[in-house]
């Protein structure tokens, strides 16, 4: 179930000027949790059930939001940079529901809702969760997959 | 809240007082323009699919979630986990309230929920594009509790 979301992160990923896309490290947590300060949560229904996030840190997001707006340099992180990432979460999410359909499976999403701030802590789903690290030159990208069959 | 905010209201009340024996006054706040919601500390986020896609989001200071979950569980000391298992659960049990009337309104909506994910923080803005900021407060004994119901526009 984790393969449509890494593929997504590799086509669109190229597609929006990251040249240097790699997978990082695998790991499997008990839950959806994350103390990164830069999170998008998907949520997930349908055939497959749960929660999707992709968090950075705030400088990782920061940088990714620079290379999105065409090497405009990105300070902080205000409204029009948040704005480029949760974008990025649209056009990633879409991907992997197009990768799922070819598949048959038929999944339901939410709208991405970017989270920012300080000393952040999410909790998401109770069910066991695929962590993927996606390493590219803006840095690196946690990818927590956690969903019910 | 896309005309639905006297079922929110009648929801968020309904199963405030069920759950945690509190008489919630609800009061219906300015939408703002921005796709942008501010937050108190301590959120629940459920999103929604179906023909249409959107979010729920309830927010409240550490301090409401837990005085609200020290009611709900009639205990006079409750831990942090659960503190986030009882407001998933709240939020969890008003979601899917809200989204059966808007079912029983329009048949064809075939609206689903996601599992609830909890968010704690300081400073935290949640950012949705295209998705519509309008919200109700719930005014407890507890504290002050938020509710938006968003949409994506344009569908």
């Amino acid at each position: 179930m984790a393969t449509p979301f890494i593929e997504a992160f590799f086509t669109i990923l190229s597609q929006v000027g990251l040249q240097n896309v790699q997978r990082g490290k695998l790991g499997v947590k008990e839950n959806l949790h994350t103390s990164m300060n830069v999170s998008t949560v998907i949520g997930v229904s349908n055939m497959l059930r749960g929660n999707v996030t992709y968090s950075m840190e705030e400088e990782t997001a920061k940088r990714l939001a620079s290379i999105l707006m065409m090497g405009m340099p990105v300070q902080e992180l205000d409204a029009m940079a948040q704005s480029a990432i949760a974008e990025l979460s649209n056009m990633l999410v879409s991907n992997t529901v197009a990768i799922f359909e070819k598949q048959k499976i038929f999944v339901n999403v939410s709208p991405p809702t970017l989270v920012v701030g300080q000393n952040v802590t999410l909790r998401i789903s109770q069910v066991q969760t695929l962590m993927v690290e996606i390493l590219t030159e803006a840095g690196m990208i946690e990818l927590n997959i956690g969903l019910e069959m | 809240m896309d005309n639905y905010a006297d079922l929110v209201s009648e929801a968020i009340k309904s199963n405030l007082l069920e759950m945690a024996g509190v008489d919630a006054q609800i009061s219906f706040l300015e939408a703002q323009a921005e796709d942008t919601f501010i937050c108190h500390g301590f959120v629940i986020l459920v999103g929604i699919t179906g023909l249409r896609k959107g979010r729920i989001i309830f927010d409240t200071t550490r301090e409401t979630a837990h005085e609200l979950s020290k009611r709900i569980n009639q205990e006079d000391a409750v831990d942090l986990d659960l503190i986030i298992d009882t407001m998933c659960e709240l939020g969890n049990i008003v979601s899917g309230n809200i989204i059966t009337r808007i079912n029983n309104l329009h048949k064809d909506s075939k609206l689903m929920l996601a599992p609830p994910s909890v968010l704690m923080g300081d400073k935290l803005t949640l950012t949705s594009p295209k998705v519509g900021v309008e919200k109700l407060v719930a005014v407890t004994p507890a504290g002050p509790l938020v509710i938006s119901v968003g949409f994506e526009r344009g569908e």
